[in-house]
């Protein structure tokens, strides 16, 4: 089987499109679904369908990964599963240990995938089926605690986190019902704009809050325009990368579970994932404190659970032939090109697709390490530019990435109003991560909620009483309890030290 | 007006920046050097500019722009899938690029509200579906087909009734009986509340006489995750197109009960129509190509021809039965008269719905509720943070040794402050109003100009403005637009705002 994937014609295509895969990840505004989709119809012009496999897996990999460079360096996120690297990833940057934390970055995601693949191979029918097992309203708890993750994990900040959550739900109210699919406000109707009625991307709004919010910090904390926006000049040592992992090797392998899991439920992707894990590492840290201060495993942990939940994503599209996300389901249009029917009857016999599918993805994470390695270097080589023309590119792009999302002029100055919003909200200590997530979790803990309770006939018990339901509840409340309980415990401690 | 604002940002410069840096050296001592280098970095510029034009200039009258298909749902769905093979096989007929452009949201109106209002000079098409039928009905939208003139129609998929492979029913009377019996236990998805599949199995409802509530819908995003509920035990019965749940029912997890179409489909002649057990109904969902209201003849008769020689090529047969639609081509007044005979029968069933009047009810405790939940727990919020926050303000002083956790909020707080104070510096604040009239300006004059000029002029004179030379700003433009040239014009085919000027982007 290797050896057939290992041939020179496999192998272009496949870094071709892996090196592509950067780029879009690393660009916000290119999302890895438009990455996947815009391969797909490339990958058919190669009568091999290991090579349109090859492509559309590595794309799919390497383009969130990537999403963390710029959110290192940059603190702007590449995609939405990666907002969690604008936390620690950044504080370490700007602690001039950048290299070191895309390093490890690299290293986790490429080991998170590996994990998540294995788990695809090994137990993909089992976990599929508790996957099943999930329904309306164990989702709305799932997004309800993905919110608080990450209002909780703004450290001091609880209140003003949960706030954020809460804008950012309230932003994506505007528009469409989701369960009705009537204009929600009656204003709108009144103004008559489409454009409103169809409501905030979540891309746009992203794109704002961090990148244009991040350049106008810049400009008011008067720093200078010539020198380097970032201290980027730091040798990357892969050694100290590596005895890094192995001393995190616990956070590594939880992550890359709770990953893989998130990622398994169709409905809730990568983004959850990072922040559910996220939280999980601060809540088993011996050193909460540290974390969004530049803590390891506040790098680590988001970062193995987002490439294990694409790896996730694949096993009730393998197993059922339902998509995990956006991405898989565009993957699962492909496979049935290449005459591939995804369902049980694809584990039941030795297949050779299926063989080839999982080998693909085996390999696609030992090639991210040299893929990524590039990735990190050219972005480092950018960072050199004097800080005027890298301030005023993130401008340029953060339109540009505007704009292509929708092909609408209406997504640009949705984005330059909340880069205004954003960058105020900030000065009065709002923390900006848990109103991005609340902006994407808020359709799914609405909707969730709601067709629950259309389904359930208006009974709110089963909301708390179905078993599942139950464990997440728990699960929320020790989550919510835990620091304010952690910190009257070492109140109550210190007199006796 | 320029030079001036030139020489206020040179005094600006000598406020600010006193000190001296390596990159604006050469700008001060070599005056003449700068000139020639902004000369020099707007060349290519200009260069691959007009090879654009000339590329343009050489095809034909009819092939001057890129053309694009309007598609109302998001990439990586069906509906995007078609509209990509059509970009691409017309763009093989007419030898220029024809693009697909996702304009989603709004349940689809604010897609085909884009193509109905496009410029009808035949450049622009929309991949019309369904909703267009039902939509103007439901007052989510003002638009017919009346608001385009419609090319053809590629096909036409019948709604089916899928249950679980053990499930107690065996025919769709069976079903049915059982929802008279036990009214609103049983539990139905395949799309939103009034998408197609809702109403196709409310018009079933209507035809068998059985009131629209004796079964409860469950609204769901589409068939895919509708069926995860089904085979959960989540759900009694899906209603979607065979094709969609083709993969399930092979797998022999679920069953097709009966499907809603005049005759039996060739490819699935097992499986009985409703009309075979005694319910007079049929529903399909369309889709079709359509050029906006007032295309001129000439072009759409040209374009007509055309679609309808792939319609009915063998890659098209292909491509529609690997994705599993069921063809059905129209030509012009034949679609324009199947979406009159739609519009009444859907305008029927939206009656018996009681869906004119808004989709909530069941149970929902409808769109206002959230925002209105999420407003009360803001003002909480902020009540308390703005006590808590003089609370600490107070405090503070005394509490100054507090440790570890307890100094965090502090840290942060400390850290806004200075943030904000660093803000109201008089220096900050004209550097910030400066750069967000620059931004504004940018935003807006790009549909006039177009993206490349105002980049242009953008970055050039940020760059400037914050101590760059000019040559160095011309530079970066030059580069920042070469490389989204490149990267997302070339490959990845977006259309940036090409502007009043003709300049391709």
């Amino acid at each position: 089987m290797i050896e057939q994937l290992l041939t020179f014609e496999v192998l272009v295509p496949w870094l071709a499109s892996m090196a592509f895969g950067i780029f879009v990840g690393a660009t916000p505004g290119l999302t890895a679904t438009m990455a996947v989709a815009l391969i797909v119809p490339i990958s058919f012009q190669f009568s091999n369908p290991n090579v349109g496999l090859a492509m559309i897996i590595g794309v799919s990999f390497t383009a969130i990964f990537a999403g963390d460079i710029p959110a290192t360096w940059l603190r702007i996120p590449g995609t939405p599963a990666s907002a969690a690297a604008t936390l620690d990833g950044h504080a370490m940057a700007k602690q001039g240990r950048g290299g070191l934390a895309l390093m490890l970055d690299l290293i986790c995601s490429c080991l998170g995938g590996l994990i998540g693949v294995i788990l695809l191979i090994l137990v993909a029918q089992p976990l599929a089926t508790l996957a099943l097992k999930f329904s309306d309203f164990e989702y709305f708890w799932l997004g309800v605690l993905g919110l608080s993750m990450s209002a909780l994990v703004c450290q001091g900040n609880t209140m003003r986190g949960l706030m954020a959550a809460m804008m950012g739900v309230l932003i994506s109210t505007v528009g469409m019902d989701v369960v009705t699919g009537v204009p929600r406000y009656p204003l709108m109707e009144t103004l008559g704009s489409v454009d409103l009625m169809g409501g905030f991307n979540f891309i746009p709004v992203m794109i704002g809050l961090f990148g244009i919010a991040e350049v106008l910090r810049n400009v008011t904390a008067g720093a200078s325009w010539s020198g380097a926006s970032i201290d980027a000049s730091e040798k990357l040592s892969t050694k100290e990368a590596l005895r890094t992992v192995v001393r995190y090797k616990w956070t590594v392998l939880s992550s890359s579970l709770t990953g893989t899991f998130i990622g398994a439920l169709p409905g809730a992707g990568a983004d959850v994932a990072a922040w559910a894990a996220y939280g999980q590492a601060q809540k088993m840290s011996r050193h909460p404190e540290e974390f969004g201060k530049g803590a390891i495993e506040g790098v680590i942990a988001p970062t193995s659970a987002n490439n294990a939940a694409v790896a996730g994503a694949w096993i009730p599209a393998l197993v059922f032939g339902v998509p995990g996300d956006a991405v898989t389901a565009i993957v699962l249009g492909a496979m049935l090109m290449y005459n591939i029917t995804p369902g049980p009857q694809l584990f039941e016999k030795d297949n050779d697709q299926v063989n080839a599918i999982f080998m693909i993805a085996l390999v696609t994470q030992f090639l991210l390490l040299p893929a990524g390695y590039l990735g990190i270097k050219t972005f480092g080589w950018l960072l050199r530019l004097p800080r005027r023309v890298i301030l005023t590119s993130v401008v340029v792009f953060s339109v540009v990435g505007a704009f292509a999302l929708n092909n609408s002029m209406f997504d640009v100055y949705v984005m330059l109003a909340f880069g205004v919003i954003g960058f105020f909200l900030e000065t009065r200590g709002v923390p900006l991560a848990p109103l991005v997530l609340g902006l994407i979790l808020g359709d799914l803990v609405e909707r969730k909620l709601r067709t629950g309770l259309i389904s359930s006939g208006g009974d709110l018990t089963p909301l708390f009483t179905r078993p599942l339901c139950a464990f997440l509840v728990l699960i929320l409340v020790s989550a919510l309890v835990a620091t304010p309980l952690m910190q009257l415990i070492r109140k109550i401690g210190r007199p006796t030290q | 007006m320029l030079l001036n604002w030139l020489k206020q940002s040179n005094r600006f410069k000598q406020v600010a920046e006193p000190s001296e840096f390596p990159g604006s050296v050469t700008t001060r001592f070599f005056p003449m050097l700068r000139r020639i280098g902004v000369l020099c970095c707007a060349f290519p510029v200009l260069f691959f500019l007009v090879a654009e034009l000339k590329a343009d200039e050489k095809s034909s009258a009819v092939q001057q722009r890129t053309a694009t298909i309007i598609c109302p749902w998001a990439p990586g769905g069906g509906t995007d899938r078609v509209a990509r093979f059509w970009a691409d096989a017309l763009q093989k007929e007419y030898g220029k690029p024809f693009v697909v452009v996702n304009r989603t949201g709004g349940a689809g109106a604010i897609g085909h509200f884009a193509g109905a209002h496009a410029k009808p000079d035949g450049n622009t098409l929309t991949l019309i579906t369904f909703e267009l039928s039902t939509m103007h009905r439901m007052k989510i939208s003002r638009l017919t087909f009346r608001d385009y003139e419609c090319v053809l129609q590629m096909n036409a998929d019948p709604a089916a009734i899928i249950v679980q492979n053990d499930a107690p029913w065996k025919t769709v009377q069976e079903f049915v009986d059982a929802a008279r019996a036990k009214p609103g236990q049983l539990k139905m998805s395949g799309t939103a509340t009034g998408g197609a599949w809702d109403l196709a199995r409310i018009g079933m409802q209507r035809a068998a006489d059985l009131p629209v509530d004796a079964i409860t819908w469950v609204p769901h995003q589409g068939s895919a995750p509708s069926l995860v509920e089904l085979l959960g035990g989540h759900l009694d019965a899906v209603c979607c197109s065979i094709p969609e749940a083709i993969a399930q029912v092979t797998s022999g997890k679920l069953r097709v009960l009966a499907v809603m179409s005049e005759e039996r489909m060739g490819d699935y002649p097992d499986i009985p129509t409703v009309k075979e057990q005694g319910i007079d109904w049929a529903a399909v969902a369309w889709r079709g190509l359509a050029l906006p209201k007032g295309t001129p003849a000439s072009v759409m008769d040209g374009l007509t021809d055309v679609c309808l020689k792939i319609a009915n090529s063998d890659e098209f047969r292909a491509f529609m039965a690997k994705n599993g639609y069921v063809l059905k081509i129209r030509g012009p007044e034949e679609f324009a008269e199947f979406l009159a005979q739609q519009d009444e029968q859907w305008n029927e069933v939206v009656q018996f719905a009681g869906y004119q009047k808004g989709l909530t009810g069941n149970n929902d405790p409808g769109p206002l509720a959230l925002p209105m939940l999420l407003v009360a727990g803001l003002a909480a919020g902020g009540a308390i943070e703005f006590f808590r926050s003089r609370h600490r303000a107070t405090t503070e002083l005394k509490d100054d040794s507090a440790t570890g956790l307890a100094a965090a909020p502090a840290s942060t707080l400390a850290e806004t402050e200075s943030l904000a104070s660093g803000g109201s510096s008089p220096v900050a604040v004209s550097q910030f109003g400066w750069l967000i009239l620059a931004m504004i300006v940018y935003v807006g004059a790009m549909p006039w100009t177009g993206f490349a000029i105002s980049t242009f002029i953008f970055v050039t004179l940020l760059v400037r403005r914050f101590g760059g030379s000019l040559a160095g700003g011309a530079l970066s433009a030059a580069i920042i637009i070469l490389i989204i040239w490149l990267l997302f014009v070339k490959a990845f085919l977006i259309q940036l705002p090409a502007g009043v000027l003709g300049l391709p982007f």
